[in-house]
């Protein structure tokens, strides 16, 4: 028994293996511009003569969390700065596909090593650049893979924010995270200004605010404001014994109320969605004008399709008009392209709305026929 | 010889799932004049277009629910006497897992449900799952005395099963897995009226069947050699069991999903409540209850406008009537 003990203590203090320090003397530098942030509430960027420091945060109504990067304009760090970024990135790893597309719109996605989910990117010519460029997948399911995450060696990992003790353990490990949370912001162009944080890192700030600005102005400019005679609308499609409606406050819904288009369950304040009764919705829409789907179904999902799946449907008001919307997740990359395209999504709607008046080729939302 | 308290409680139960049927089809959150679903229901209409539907639904639910937790029930009950083991039941000994595997393969496979081939493969499938599951059950039982230790190696039939599920989800697109991820939440809201005819017939016919078994179960309650010796044939009895439970809880897994718990608690709550130990007279009751707690489930799932899914309540109706058996079983083995 000694001699296993012997062995063991032997085995454990030959196993103890050594890190590399991070080292801060081979400093590359950023150049950085400032910049205005209008809407975003999540990030902060203070910029110092020395450093540009980068800080995103929960928002009030959501579970804290804190998160900071400084970009170095010189090679003299501050004291204590355990994270920073060094010069604009080569290498990074995404959790999320929402990352991906704030990138894209950059021209800066050839930077990106490892990808979250990759799968799921609908988007056919990003999917095969991705797969050119040799993107490695580096989740399983949630469980991120650190080993491959490792071999990455990303000079930055763009993680969510639940999970902080996997974030503490990927610092020890020499990853640098940050904590992006573009999901929490309550509008569309709060959501769309994460891109400025993207392009901070990239080193494409300036890029990144003019495609901010010119969004931003077609976004206004179509912008419409909703009396109490618009017509109304409801979302979504059930999900086994429930409806998740999102609420009045989700930012999908108030893309399509700038569309012009009154909300039926306005009542319900929050972000979140509301599951209801299948009944409750079934006659709800029979008085709703409109039925704004954003579902993930077969490509080529048509009305047929849709009728199939429950009869009653054919007594919605929305289905007799032939005002069902329909934004297909199989085909259109809605949840991450959407957040960089908030003016495309909104120019589908209106257009639908505008029973041909207006001339535009739809991307996201599609009339089922 | 039925004694009289167990006619009482037959019509007491039969009283209170009619009156729960009834109830399932005039409240809900959809809030319906009771005569208006009335004259829905004989053949009238109603200025609402969506109510005739909300009502049609309602019905089909309320005999889906009926039929499957009859049919599972009455698994159960089955087993029960079969392994004389009053914690046997169609998702202990692996048969749901088994229908789920079933499933699985052909949701998972990628074959589309909305077509006929789809829709009957995965019946058979499904069905096929559960009575495969049920013949190596039985093959393993020749080899286990004990039914303590035969109740586990049907839970690594299961176990078995969901790791193969899991290596299947995990290969599965995005619509595949929905499909799935919706099914194992289970419902009885899957029909329109021609399939649910349909489905009630077929689970009748099932339980009709099980009527044969009642009079070896009986027997079997003393013992093989007993049952042999009064002119049970083990043989014929073996094959009915397997075609019975498994034609009943692969029917309503297919079609329902995985309802848990209704097929282990409810044959203790006839055991508990009834005198008589005559399976003839267990065999209703087992059933009508079951239905009684399918719809009693269906009610609450309903009513919490489905962010509750049946199977969560089935699991807080059922889960403490387990327990409460174990505590009994350890009692009497300390006895």
């Amino acid at each position: 028994m000694k001699r296993f003990f012997a062995c063991l203590l032997t085995l454990l203090i030959l196993g103890c293996v050594s890190h590399p320090e991070t080292d801060s003397d081979d400093l590359s530098v950023f150049e950085c511009d400032t910049f205005e942030i209008k809407y975003a509430k999540g990030f902060e960027v203070i910029h110092g003569a020395d450093f540009t420091k980068i800080i995103t945060k929960s928002l009030p109504d959501n579970d804290f969390f804190r998160d900071s990067i400084l970009l170095p304009h010189t090679a003299n760090l501050p004291e204590g700065a355990i994270k920073f970024c060094n010069g604009p990135l080569r290498r990074a790893c995404c959790q999320s596909l929402t990352h991906i597309a704030f990138l894209d719109k950059l021209q800066s996605v050839d930077c990106v090593n490892g990808l979250c989910a990759m799968d799921y990117v609908a988007d056919e010519e990003l999917y095969g650049r991705l797969v050119k460029n040799g993107v490695e997948e580096i989740c399983n399911g949630e469980q991120i893979q650190s080993e491959i995450l490792l071999k990455l060696a990303p000079d930055i990992f763009f993680m969510y924010p639940f999970g902080d003790a996997m974030q503490a353990d990927f610092s020890e490990k020499g990853i640098t995270t940050l904590l992006i949370a573009e999901y929490l912001e309550e509008s569309q162009l709060a959501r769309l200004e994460w891109i400025k944080l993207f392009g901070l890192l990239v080193g494409r700030a300036d890029e990144a605010t003019d495609y901010f600005d010119k969004v931003e102005a077609d976004y206004l400019e179509m912008e419409t404001t909703i009396g109490d005679g618009s017509p109304t609308f409801l979302m979504n499609l059930p999900y086994g014994d429930s409806w998740f409606m999102p609420s009045s406050r989700s930012v999908g819904v108030e893309l399509i109320e700038d569309a012009g288009l009154t909300y039926l369950y306005s009542r319900d304040d929050g972000t979140e969605n509301v599951p209801r009764s299948l009944e409750e919705v079934w006659g709800d829409g029979t008085v709703a004008d409109w039925w704004i789907i954003i579902a993930e179904r077969p490509a080529g999902f048509s009305m047929a399709d849709l009728l199939a799946e429950n009869e009653v449907y054919r007594e919605f008001e929305s289905v007799k008009r032939g005002d069902v919307l329909m934004c297909n997740t199989t085909e259109v990359d809605y949840f991450a392209k959407g957040v960089v395209e908030p003016d495309v999504i909104l120019r589908d709607l209106r257009f639908h709305m505008s029973k041909g008046w207006m001339k535009h080729e739809p991307v996201y939302f599609f009339r089922l026929e | 010889m039925v004694k009289i308290s167990d006619t009482i409680l037959l019509a007491f139960i039969l009283t209170g799932t009619g009156f729960l049927f009834a109830l399932n089809l005039v409240t809900g959150p959809e809030k319906i004049p009771t005569g208006v679903v009335l004259d829905l229901l004989s053949g009238g209409t109603a200025d609402n277009p969506a109510w005739s539907f909300i009502v049609e639904s309602r019905l089909n639910r309320s005999y889906v629910a009926l039929a499957s937790g009859g049919a599972l029930a009455l698994a159960g009950l089955i087993l029960q006497g079969y392994f004389r083991n009053p914690l046997a039941g169609p998702d202990v000994l692996g048969i749901s897992s088994g229908a789920s595997l079933g499933v699985a393969l052909v949701v998972l496979g990628g074959l589309s449900l909305t077509t006929l081939s789809g829709g009957l493969a995965l019946v058979l499938s499904g069905i096929g799952g559960a009575l495969l599951m049920m013949i190596l059950l039985l093959s393993v039982s020749r080899f286990i005395r004990s039914s303590v230790t035969l109740l586990v190696a049907g839970l690594m039939f299961g176990y078995f099963s969901g790791a193969i599920i899991n290596v299947l989800f995990q290969l599965a697109d995005q619509h595949e897995t929905r499909a799935y991820v919706v099914w194992t939440l289970g419902s009885f809201e899957v029909f329109n009226h021609n399939e649910g005819l349909l489905y009630l017939c077929a689970i009748l016919i099932c339980s009709m069947l099980s009527l044969f078994v009642s009079k070896a179960l009986n027997a079997l309650v003393l013992g093989n050699e007993y049952a042999s010796s009064s002119g049970i044939s083990l043989g014929r009895t073996k094959l009915l069991v397997i075609g019975i439970t498994g034609l009943l809880a692969g029917i309503v897994t297919v079609y329902c999903g995985p309802v848990s718990f209704i097929g282990v608690a409810v044959p203790q709550l006839v055991r508990m409540a009834m005198k008589s130990r005559n399976h003839l007279l267990m065999i209703p009751a087992a059933f009508i209850l079951g239905g009684f707690l399918a719809i009693a489930s269906d009610i609450i799932v309903r009513l919490s406008g489905g962010s509750l899914p049946l199977n969560t309540v089935t699991a807080m109706v059922g889960a403490p009537v387990i327990i409460w058996t174990l505590i009994k079983m350890n009692r009497r083995a300390e006895v």
